[in-house]
């Protein structure tokens, strides 16, 4: 088989120049013919019942077709909670009934010749309501707290040993709360669904994660065979986790669009995407965490509580990464759900590690101070080889790699180790170190690989690029593994008509994805090289058909020796091979392929029966803050990553580059702001929900150690989409501790929190 | 947007007789305020009356002891003005960080002050300088331009035409902003009139803009930052949003007004 490095080129995306040019093919971009234009109306209270919906005045809007309301709403059959094994984003159906669970839930659907027509009529649906206080975040009266483990089968709380115990021996610990905030997507591309039938066939439009879900999600919310719908999503705008599960409006659109008997597209506002699809959900931590004299951690408690709507349990529970990251020798966890009367919370990029690695990192550094060492000591003192919780060996953990690496490029040695000692352009100067992790997942993939004897290939598979690169490094792998250049392989993604991919989600795409069409070029190199080596003539007659690999146009053997494709071809008869392969991760049964194309889930990975897979980095970075002001900056980030082969050194850097701008926006700017009288997103625009602006980063610097796994999966890739993300938030808390003595055990940090702190 | 007319007359006569033909007909300027507000459909007007059309709105002139400044006039070309900058050029810094680059040159003056945001900046100048308001149908005084949020004097079918604005002996104005809209979370607005009157105006703080009569005795005493230490604006009656709260706002006002005592001294 021919090989990939271990760190691949940096090639730049195959489809930049379509995205720049505005050829890329959005979902709403496809146009329909004679296309009516849905608007949804969302409710104004959270809690209680719809009184009366009246619709007189919308429907006198000239252009008006239809408004759908709870009284005339096409029956839709409920498809399970994602949670429980399904592909719905949540369980509750909006517009069966007059219940109201959530504030912006669905109300109305209008339906009109005009998209402006639909924006008015929806403007003029009148509800009346009788409401009832809702309940909208933790604290509030009302919420319902459970514990985890006792509502959910899928549920363990990782643990060994004896921990409370350990602490109670402890020479030094620390014992602290830490608080995340709700955060939203905000992908540029927002969401729609357009649907057009032809016949009892459905083609819907969307942008999506997840396709074949999605196709299965619709199916059964509609009642039809799942063979009659396709989905098309070729190009997502941003995703973050926002489109890979089946949120009602795609089955109304697709009702709508059946009864009206016309192709329906519904263009959801960004305020309605705030309500109408998931987002991160706030979290709660409680941690103790012990070590003796000299920094050996005898035993860690991590409690987490996250917030969930009253129908859903959506839990991230990422205390199954954080009892990973160090060998702590006694162990206990536990999640609960609170339940408040909010939308029901999603996936959003590296979900559980985010919240949960804030909390466990940012005690690490309470801890180094407390015992007087370094932060990044204190980590690899206490590094470990073995998963504490299994025993099992981690496949390849390079934390000490990366946090060497990461000091020299940072220059921590010129670290002042005491609180707002460092100073700098009248600013006070602070450093922070965190480990970043993400759990190295797999899922089934299916591809079909062709390669032409004129040197040209393609790859096709429904996955999906969602802004992450994957068109190219699907290209990559392709060229590399056939021995073609990489402008001649052409790769066609994000459609059901084509063999079912992975769910772009828990970073699993690409390692997926480049297993499948490693081995559906092995069998097509097998092909080529049975058939060179076993003819009567030609020049790799009689060698090793194993040492022969398709390597720059050529087929060629280990001695030099070998012919061009075309000749390879003529051998065989035919002027292109197709080989169709199905990709199954390690521990997962056949059953599983039939399960892809039916759209359920099978995520394997992080700890597993043997073995434990995880992708580390080690991410550094300066603030600066104002003394008067109080204004914190972050003028200087270095992450050094570990995460198996790279495919592109490009595409990947681009991930953890973003990735860790999104940790310094969870760390500084990202809230969603709640009224909790009405249990509302104040915020829900792109104007007051803040993000880091070009302004806000200054020099990043990324690097990715050499890593050979051959254990994780075929092409020793691990996912590193939600790797950057992680640690980067408690990394700029411990560095504005460092800077000025306050420590932030809340996110995002506020000015306004830190005036409140004695300062140094 | 929904659907509505649109008329573009040629005086400012024909524009009023427009609006008062047709009591749900409405004027429009600049834009910057009333096509957002049209998009989120909050008004539905059945007619748009578009001032663009009307020659010498848009005009800056000395007159008397103050500048004459047509309603028209957009907040690029008061920033711009020679006149301003010579006469009154605290006032033409005041409309050079209203908003971006595109709100200052669609922005007008009227319409600043017609809607009357409470996070406006003209209307604390029309205030606190006790403008003249000349309108299609008389005058109005500044000082009793603004009853509340998003009120003033004008009747629905009254339009400016422009405003006198007497010119003061000294004047700083600092506004602090809100670093995504430009707008103003609070701001100050300190003059000397020429008979050597102290008015300190305030805007976005509260519902309209007002003067902030503990800091005018305050400094009426002694003209000094430090005569201000003790003073402290009731937040009581202020705005509250997810930007500041009212105690925040409160505590900047004097903040601002000891910053505009200070770059008066300093000239
Ligand atoms: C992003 C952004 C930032 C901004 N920042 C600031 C800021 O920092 N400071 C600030 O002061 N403003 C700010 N504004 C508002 C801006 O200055 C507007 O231009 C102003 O408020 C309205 O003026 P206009 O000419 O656009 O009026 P329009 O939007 O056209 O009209 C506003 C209202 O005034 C009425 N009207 C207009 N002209 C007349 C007239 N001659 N007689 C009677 N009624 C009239 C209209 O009928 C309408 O009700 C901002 C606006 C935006 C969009």
């Amino acid at each position: 088989m021919a090989e990939l490095p271990l760190i691949g080129e940096g090639a730049p995306r195959i489809d930049g120049r379509l995205k720049v040019t505005g050829d890329a093919r959005y979902a709403a971009d496809f146009s329909v013919p004679n296309p009516a234009y849905a608007q949804l109306v969302t409710s104004t209270i959270a809690r209680g019942r719809i009184v009366s919906l009246d619709a007189s005045e919308a429907g006198k809007v000239p252009g008006v077709l239809k408004v759908y309301t709870h009284e005339n709403a096409p029956k839709i059959e409920g498809v399970p909670f994602f949670g429980k094994g399904g592909q719905a984003y949540q369980g509750f159906r909006p517009l069966q009934g007059v219940e109201i669970k959530h504030e912006g839930q669905i109300i109305a659907l209008v339906v009109a010749e005009t998209l402006e027509a639909a924006r008015e009529a929806a403007f003029r649906v009148k509800a009346t309501y009788e409401p009832q206080t809702p309940a909208a975040t933790f604290g509030d009266g009302g919420t319902e707290t459970e514990v985890a483990a006792e509502i959910s089968k899928q549920h363990t709380d990782p643990k060994t040993g004896d921990a409370d115990a350990a602490l109670k021996d402890a020479a030094h610990v620390v014992e602290a709360e830490y608080e995340t905030a709700t955060n939203h997507h905000n992908a540029m591309e927002l969401y729609s669904t357009t649907a057009h039938w032809t016949g009892d066939h459905l083609t819907i439009y969307e942008p999506s994660q997840w396709v074949y879900g999605l196709r299965a999600g619709v199916a059964g919310e509609l009642g039809i065979p799942q063979d009659k719908v396709r989905v098309l999503s070729p190009f997502t705008g941003g995703a973050f986790g926002s489109k890979g599960t089946v949120t009602a409006r795609s089955a109304l659109t697709a009702a709508a669009a059946r009864a009206l008997n016309r192709p329906v597209k519904l263009l959801v506002t960004r305020a309605q995407g705030y309500t109408t699809a998931s987002y991160r959900a706030e979290t709660k931590h409680r941690i103790r965490l012990g070590a003796d004299g000299d920094g050996t951690f005898v035993g860690f408690v991590h409690e987490g509580f996250e917030l969930t709507s009253r129908p859903d349990t959506f839990l991230v529970s990422g205390t199954e990464s954080t009892v990973r990251m160090y060998g702590f020798k006694n162990v206990r966890t536990k999640v609960s759900a609170v339940r408040a009367d909010r939308n029901t919370p999603g996936f959003m990029r590296s979900p559980a590690e985010v919240p949960y690695m804030f909390a466990l990192e940012s005690a690490v550094d309470e801890l180094a101070w407390k015992i007087g060492m370094d932060p990044i000591e204190l980590r690899l003192k206490n590094d470990t080889k073995t998963d504490p919780i299994t025993g099992k060996p981690f496949t390849t953990r390079q934390v000490r790699a990366c946090f060497e690496r990461a000091k020299e490029l940072f220059g921590w040695d010129r670290r002042v180790a005491k609180v707002g000692a460092m100073r700098a352009d009248g600013e006070l100067v602070g450093y922070g170190a965190a480990l970043a992790c993400y759990p190295t997942q797999l899922a089934p993939a299916a591809v079909r690989l062709t390669l032409e004897g004129k040197g040209r290939a393609r790859v096709q598979i429904a996955a999906h690029d969602i802004g992450t690169g994957t068109y190219t490094v699907l290209a990559q792998a392709a060229a590399g593994l056939l021995g073609v250049a990489l402008d001649r392989v052409e790769v066609e993604l994000g459609d059901t008509n084509l063999p079912a991919g992975p769910i772009s989600g828990g970073s699993v795409a690409t390692a997926s994805s480049v297993s499948a069409i490693m081995k559906a070029a092995e069998a097509i190199r097998l092909r080529l090289a049975t058939a060179a080596t076993t003819s009567n003539d030609g020049p790799l007659a009689g060698k090793d058909k194993e040492s022969v690999v398709l390597k720059d146009g050529r087929l060629v053997a280990e001695d030099g020796t070998g012919e061009d494709l075309t000749d390879a071809f003529k051998r065989l008869g035919v002027g292109t091979v197709e080989e169709y392969a199905e990709w199954l991760p390690d521990g997962v049964d056949e059953k599983a392929m039939r399960g892809l194309y039916n759209g359920s889930v099978k995520i394997v990975g992080g700890p597993m029966q043997d073995r434990t897979q995880f992708s580390f980095g080690a991410e550094l970075v300066e603030v600066r803050v104002n003394p008067r002001t109080l204004s914190i900056r972050v003028p200087r980030m270095v992450g050094v990553f570990a995460s198996g082969r790279i495919m592109n050194r490009m595409t990947a850097g681009s991930q953890v580059l973003g990735g860790m701008v999104w940790g310094v926006g969870s760390a500084l700017h990202e809230q969603t702001e709640i009224d909790r009288r009405y249990a509302r997103y104040v915020n829900d625009n792109i104007a007051e929900y803040l993000v880091p602006v070009n302004a806000d980063i200054v020099h990043q610097e990324i690097e990715f150690l050499e890593e050979d796994d051959g254990e994780v999966n075929l092409a020793g890739v691990k996912g590193l989409g939600e790797l950057g993300n992680v640690g980067t938030n408690a990394a700029v808390a411990n560095a504005v501790y460092h800077a000025t003595g306050f420590r932030a055990r809340k996110i995002p940090i506020r000015i306004e929190d830190v005036l409140k702190s004695h300062l140094v | 947007m929904y659907a509505f007319d649109y008329a573009k007359p040629a005086s400012l006569d024909e524009a009023a007789r427009l609006l008062a033909d047709d009591p749900e007909a409405k004027a429009l300027a600049g834009g910057q305020t009333y096509i957002p507000t049209l998009k989120q459909r909050l008004a539905q007007p059945t007619r748009l009356v578009d001032l663009a059309g009307i020659p010498d709105l848009a005009t800056i002139k000395e007159e008397g002891d103050g500048l004459a400044v047509g309603a028209m006039t957009t907040h690029k070309a008061v920033a711009a003005s020679p006149v301003v900058q010579r006469a009154f050029p605290e006032l033409a810094y005041l409309a050079s960080l209203i908003g971006d680059p595109a709100v200052r040159a669609m922005g007008t003056i009227g319409g600043s002050v017609a809607n009357n945001d409470p996070a406006a900046d003209y209307p604390v100048v029309v205030l606190t300088l006790d403008a003249t308001v000349r309108t299609t149908k008389g005058e109005h005084r500044g000082s009793d331009f603004f009853p509340g949020m998003f009120e003033t004097a004008l009747e629905p079918d009254e339009l400016i035409r422009e405003f006198h604005i007497p010119v003061p002996e000294a004047a700083a104005w600092e506004k602090f902003r809100n670093p995504a809209s430009r707008y103003a979370l609070v701001s100050v607005l300190l003059v000397r009139t020429k008979d050597g009157e102290i008015r300190c105006g305030v805007g976005g703080a509260g519902p309209t803009c007002f003067r902030a009569t503990a800091i005018e005795d305050a400094l009426r005493s002694s003209f000094a930052p430090e005569a201000l230490d003790g003073v402290t604006i009731d937040a009581g009656d202020l705005n509250e949003d997810i930007h500041a709260t009212a105690a925040y706002r409160a505590h900047l006002i004097p903040v601002l007004a000891k910053r505009c005592v200070r770059r008066m001294l300093r000239r």
